[in-house]
C-alpha cells in the first residue's frame, strides 16, 4: 500500500515529521536496508521505513539492540546495498565498538548512514550527552547536522553518496527538535533501479595493501588513513557542502555560527533584533569547512557559537582560530556566554546576542499576577503508569509480598515504562542506570554480601536487549538475587514496537517467538515463576514463594500492555472491557486504592471523603476491585 | 521581517492535539503557506500536558517552536492548560479559543474554572469558549473533541485557511470517520458567536 512516505509524487509538498523525512531521504537515496532499536526521539525513522517497506521492496527490521542493528546494516553494505541504522543517542553508545571498527576497516560497497537522535534537555532520556563527541573523536566519521525536516531528508539522501565516496559511515546527527519537528517537505524522485545484493569483501583490498607494505596488518596505518585521507577529503566536501552557508552583507558587527535547529533560532533572533551578522550555518559540522570559516574569521572581531548540547563546534573553532585568527574572540559555552546544558531557544539567543553587543534585552510581558495564581497548580498532571498497566499490578504484588514477610529489599530498576514503578505509591526501587543495568548492578550487589535481598526489575524488550549477558554472569559467578521480568509483550515506552518475544517483525511478518522462560533457564536460572499480574492474590503468593526460597530466581509477570491491548481492540473493531465503579455505600474512605495502588482513573473526592472512578479513563482491568479491602469496587453493568 | 502566523494547540495527552495540529498544517499547505511545527510535552507521557506549536509563513521561514509571548492564538482543548500556555506564549491581545470542560487530576487539585477565565482576560486576551467535550459527546464520540475545537477555531478566525481546506485535511487523515468529524467540525463552528 502506498503511504505518505512511499508515494511517487516528485514536487509534491507534504507535511513530514523530521524522522519521516529521514526515512524519505533514505528512500530517495536508494537505501534498501534499515535497522534500529526503538528509542525516543528517533523511533519513527524505522517505523516509517517499515510502513513503506512492502510498497517499495526495501527491508526494515527492529533489531535486538543497537549493536546488532549497526552490524546488520553494515553487513548489508558488504552485500552492496545502501543501508541506514537509526537510534537515539544512548543507542549510539551501544554502537561504539562496531562503528570504530567499521570506521577503521571500511564498510562494504554500499553506503552506510548512521542517523542518531540526540536528546538535548533529556526530554525522554536518562541524560543529554552529545553524541557528536563519539562520532568525531571516537568513530572519526563525518557529521551532518540538519536544521529541520527539509534538511533531514536532503542530508540523509546526500549521506549515502558521501558514504560511498569517502568509504566511511556518515553520521546524521539529529536532535529532538529536528526528529519531532514537522514541516512541509518537497518530495523528490524515487530511485529508478534497485541494486542486487552481491558480496564483495572490501576489507581484503585493505588487508592486501598492508601485507604488501608491512608484511602484516598495521592498525596505526589504518588510523593514519582516517586522518590523512578520509578526513582530508571530507574537509574538501565540507567546504562545498550545500548545507554549509556563510551569509554576509558587508555591514556585519559580529559573527555567528550555528548548527542544527539552533540555526533557526539564530535567524529569528537576528531578525527580531535587527542585527547584521556574518552568519555561518553549519549543516556539516565535522570536519569544519575551513575555507568558509577563514572568511568568517577574517571579517569580524567576535564570533558567537550556538549549538546543542556540548561546546563541540566551539572547541573545534577555538583550536582552529588559534592558528589562523588568534585575535578573534570566540564566545560560547566555554566562557559562559551561552548555557552549558539543555536546549536553546530564540529567547536565549536574543539574550546572548543582546549582551554581546551591549544592547538592552527586549522585555517580555510580565504577567506576574497571573503566574502567581497558576504556580501552585503547575505540577497537577504527574507522570505515572497508564490505567490498567500490568506493571502497577506487578509492583503492588511485590510490595504486598515483601511487606507481609517483613522483608526489606534492595530494588533496582531499568529503562522503560516500568521505570515509573520507582515513583510513589509503588516505589519498587530507588536506583536505575541504563539499558540492562538492573541485572548488571544486582550482580555486584549480591556478591558484596549485603544483608538485604536484591531484586532487579527489567522489561521484556530490555531483557532481550541487554539483560541476557548479565543474567548469564550471575549464574557463572554464583550471584544470588531475584530478577523480575515485566513482560508486556511489546516495547511499550517508545510506541509498542515488537521485540524478539512478540512473534512478529517490524514489517509485520510472523516470526518465531524467542521463548522467555526457555531463555532464562538456558542462562542457568532453574527457579522460574511465571505470573499473571492481573491475578493479584496468586501473584502475591508467587512472589512470596520466590522470596522464601534461597535460589537465584526469575519471576516473569506476563500480561499485554494495557494501552496496546486497547489499541488492538479498537483496530479490530472489538468491544472494550466495561469500566468499574466504586459503590459509595461500601467505600469507607480507607484510601488503599489511592495510597497503595495509584491508578490514575481512581480519583479522591475530598467533599465525600471517598474515592470514585473516572469511567472515561478506566480501562476495565478490575485490578482495583481485587485490592479494595471493603470489596466496594464492581464492574459497571450495562 | 518575519511574516509568520503562530498558533499553539494545547491540551492533555490523549485529547488529540497533535492530530489537530497536523490537520491545520495540511490545510495551511493547501492554502499556500509553508509550515513548521513542534511539540512540547510536560512530565507525563499520557495524561500530561502536550502542546503543538504551528507556525505558518509565506516568505521568511522559521523554526518549530514559537518564542515566548509570540503566539497570535492559543487553541485550548483543556482550559487550565490553555491558561498556562497563553500566560507564557500569547502576544498581548492575542486570541484564545478554548474548551470549557477540564480534565481533572487524580487529587482534584485544580484552579476554579471561573478564575481561569478571569485570568485569561487579564493576559490580556480575546477569549472564545465553548463546552467542546459535551458537543463531541453529542456528535457521538468524545474523541472528536479536537475536530470540534478546530471548527470553533475556524469560526473565531484564528486559522488563515478556508473551510474546504480543513475538510480536505479531515477527509485525508481521518478517512474512516469523515461524517462524524464533519459533524464535529460544524458543531464547534456553530458554537462560537463572533
Amino acid at each position: 500500500m502506498e503511504t505518505r512516505i512511499s508515494q511517487d509524487a516528485p514536487g509534491k509538498r507534504v507535511l513530514l515529521l523530521g524522522n519521516e523525512a529521514v526515512a524519505r531521504g533514505a528512500i530517495e537515496g536508494n537505501c534498501q536496508f534499515a535497522s534500529s532499536y526503538p528509542g525516543t526521539p528517533a523511533s519513527e525513522i524505522l517505523e516509517a521505513l517499515a510502513s513503506a517497506s512492502k510498497d517499495l521492496g526495501i527491508y526494515a527490521q527492529w533489531s535486538t539492540n543497537e549493536m546488532v542493528a549497526v552490524w546488520s546494516a553494515a553487513g548489508a553494505t558488504y552485500c552492496g546495498l545502501r543501508s541506514l541504522v537509526s537510534a537515539k543517542h544512548h543507542g549510539a553508545a551501544w554502537m561504539t565498538d562496531p562503528l570504530i571498527n567499521f570506521s577503521h576497516w571500511q564498510i562494504g560497497k554500499g553506503g552506510l548512514v548512521v542517523a542518531i537522535g540526540d536528546d538535548p534537555q533529556g526530554h525522554s532520556s536518562s541524560n543529554e550527552f552529545d553524541s557528536r563527541n563519539l562520532a568525531s573523536k571516537v568513530f572519526e566519521i563525518p557529521i551532518l547536522e540538519p536544521a529541520d525536516p527539509r534538511e533531514a531528508k536532503d542530508f540523509t539522501k546526500l549521506g549515502f553518496e558521501l558514504s560511498e565516496r569517502l568509504k566511511s559511515p556518515i553520521y546524521v546527527r539529529l536532535t529532538t527538535r529536528v526528529c519531532h519537528a514537522t514541516m512541509d517537505v518537497v518530495l523528490g524522485e524515487l530511485p529508478k533501479e534497485k541494486r542486487s545484493p552481491d558480496y564483495y569483501p572490501t576489507t581484503v583490498e585493505l588487508g592486501m595493501e598492508m601485507i604488501q607494505k608491512f608484511g602484516w596488518v598495521n592498525m596505526a596505518y589504518l588510523h593514519e588513513r582516517i586522518h590523512k585521507k578520509r578526513l582530508k577529503e571530507a574537509s574538501e566536501v565540507s567546504n562545498k557542502f550545500p548545507g554549509n552557508v556563510l551569509k554576509m552583507d558587508g555591514d556585519e558587527r559580529i559573527g555567528v555560527i550555528a548548527s542544527g535547529v539552533c540555526r533557526h533560532y539564530v535567524e529569528e533572533a537576528l531578525n527580531k533584533l535587527g542585527i547584521h551578522a556574518a552568519f555561518m550555518q553549519l549543516g556539516m559540522s565535522f570536519p569544519l569547512p575551513t575555507k568558509k570559516i577563514n572568511k568568517l574569521l577574517g571579517s569580524v572581531k567576535k564570533v558567537v557559537v550556538f549549538e546543542e548540547t556540548d561546546p563541540f563546534i566551539e572547541t573545534e573553532i577555538r583550536s582552529y582560530a588559534k592558528d589562523v585568527a588568534p585575535n578573534v574572540k570566540i564566545l560560547g559555552k566555554i566562557n559562559g556566554f551561552t548555557p552549558v546544558s539543555g536546549e536553546l531557544n530564540v529567547r536565549e539567543v536574543i539574550k546572548t546576542l543582546s549582551n554581546t553587543l551591549g544592547k538592552p534585552i527586549p522585555l517580555l510581558p510580565k504577567r506576574s499576577k497571573i503566574k502567581k495564581e497558576i504556580t501552585p497548580y503547575q505540577g497537577i498532571r504527574r507522570i505515572g503508569l497508564c490505567p490498567g498497566c500490568s506493571h502497577r499490578a506487578a509492583g503492588y504484588a511485590v510490595k504486598k509480598a515483601t511487606r507481609d514477610l517483613g522483608i526489606d529489599y534492595i530494588g533496582i530498576g531499568d529503562i522503560g515504562c516500568y521505570g515509573m514503578m520507582g515513583l510513589p505509591p509503588l516505589v519498587s526501587f530507588m536506583l536505575t542506570n541504563c539499558m540492562g543495568g538492573s541485572i548488571g548492578m544486582a550482580n555486584g550487589m549480591a556478591k558484596t554480601g549485603v544483608n538485604k535481598p536484591v531484586i532487579a526489575f527489567i522489561g521484556d524488550s530490555t531483557f532481550y536487549h541487554a539483560g541476557v549477558p548479565s543474567l548469564i554472569n550471575a549464574t557463572f559467578n554464583n550471584a544470588k538475587f531475584i530478577t523480575v521480568i515485566l513482560d508486556n509483550r511489546v516495547t511499550g515506552m517508545t510506541g509498542f514496537q515488537p521485540h524478539p518475544g512478540s512473534g512478529y517483525t517490524a514489517m509485520e511478518d510472523k516470526t518465531k517467538r524467542v521463548d522467555l522462560e526457555a531463555l532464562v533457564r538456558a542462562c542457568g536460572v532453574d527457579n522460574v515463576e511465571v505470573l499473571d499480574p492481573y491475578n493479584i492474590a496468586k501473584s502475591i503468593d508467587g512472589v512470596k514463594r520466590v522470596l522464601e526460597g534461597q535460589e537465584a530466581s526469575v519471576i516473569i509477570f506476563r500480561r499485554l500492555c494495557s494501552t496496546e491491548f486497547l489499541r488492538r481492540r479498537r483496530k479490530q473493531g472489538l468491544s472494550l472491557p466495561r469500566p468499574f465503579a466504586i459503590d459509595p455505600s461500601l467505600c469507607d474512605g480507607c484510601r488503599t486504592c489511592i495510597d497503595e495502588f495509584g491508578c490514575p482513573a481512581i480519583i479522591w473526592d475530598d467533599k465525600t471523603g471517598k474515592a470514585f472512578i473516572d469511567d472515561a479513563l478506566c480501562m476495565g482491568c478490575g485490578n482495583c476491585a481485587q485490592i479494595c479491602p471493603e470489596h466496594a469496587i464492581k464492574v459497571v453493568k450495562k | 521581517m518575519n511574516d509568520n502566523i503562530n498558533i499553539i494547540v494545547v491540551g492533555v495527552g490523549g485529547q488529540g492535539n497533535v492530530m489537530a495540529a497536523r490537520l491545520i498544517g495540511d490545510a495551511a499547505i493547501e492554502a499556500g503557506y509553508h509550515v513548521a511545527m513542534g511539540e512540547t510535552h510536560g512530565a507525563g507521557q499520557r495524561g500530561g500536558a502536550v502542546s503543538s506549536h504551528v507556525r505558518l509563513w509565506k516568505k521568511v521561514s522559521c523554526g518549530p517552536l514559537i518564542p515566548e509571548a509570540d503566539a497570535d492564538a492559543v487553541l485550548g482543548l483543556e482550559p487550565f492548560e490553555a491558561l498556562k500556555c497563553a500566560t507564557k506564549f500569547l502576544k498581548p491581545n492575542g486570541i484564545v479559543v478554548t474548551n470549557e470542560c477540564p480534565v481533572m487530576p487524580s487529587d482534584r487539585n485544580y484552579l476554579e474554572i471561573s478564575k481561569i477565565f478571569n485570568l485569561l482576560k487579564k493576559i490580556p486576551a480575546k477569549v472564545f469558549s465553548l463546552d467542546g467535550t459535551s458537543l463531541a459527546k453529542e456528535v457521538g464520540d468524545v474523541a472528536s473533541l479536537n475536530i470540534v475545537m478546530i471548527g470553533s477555531a475556524y469560526r473565531a478566525g484564528i486559522l488563515p485557511v478556508k473551510e474546504k481546506h480543513l475538510k480536505n485535511a479531515i477527509k485525508d487523515r481521518l478517512s474512516k470517520a469523515v461524517d462524524l468529524n464533519f459533524k464535529a467540525f460544524a458543531a464547534g463552528k456553530n458554537a462560537v458567536k463572533k
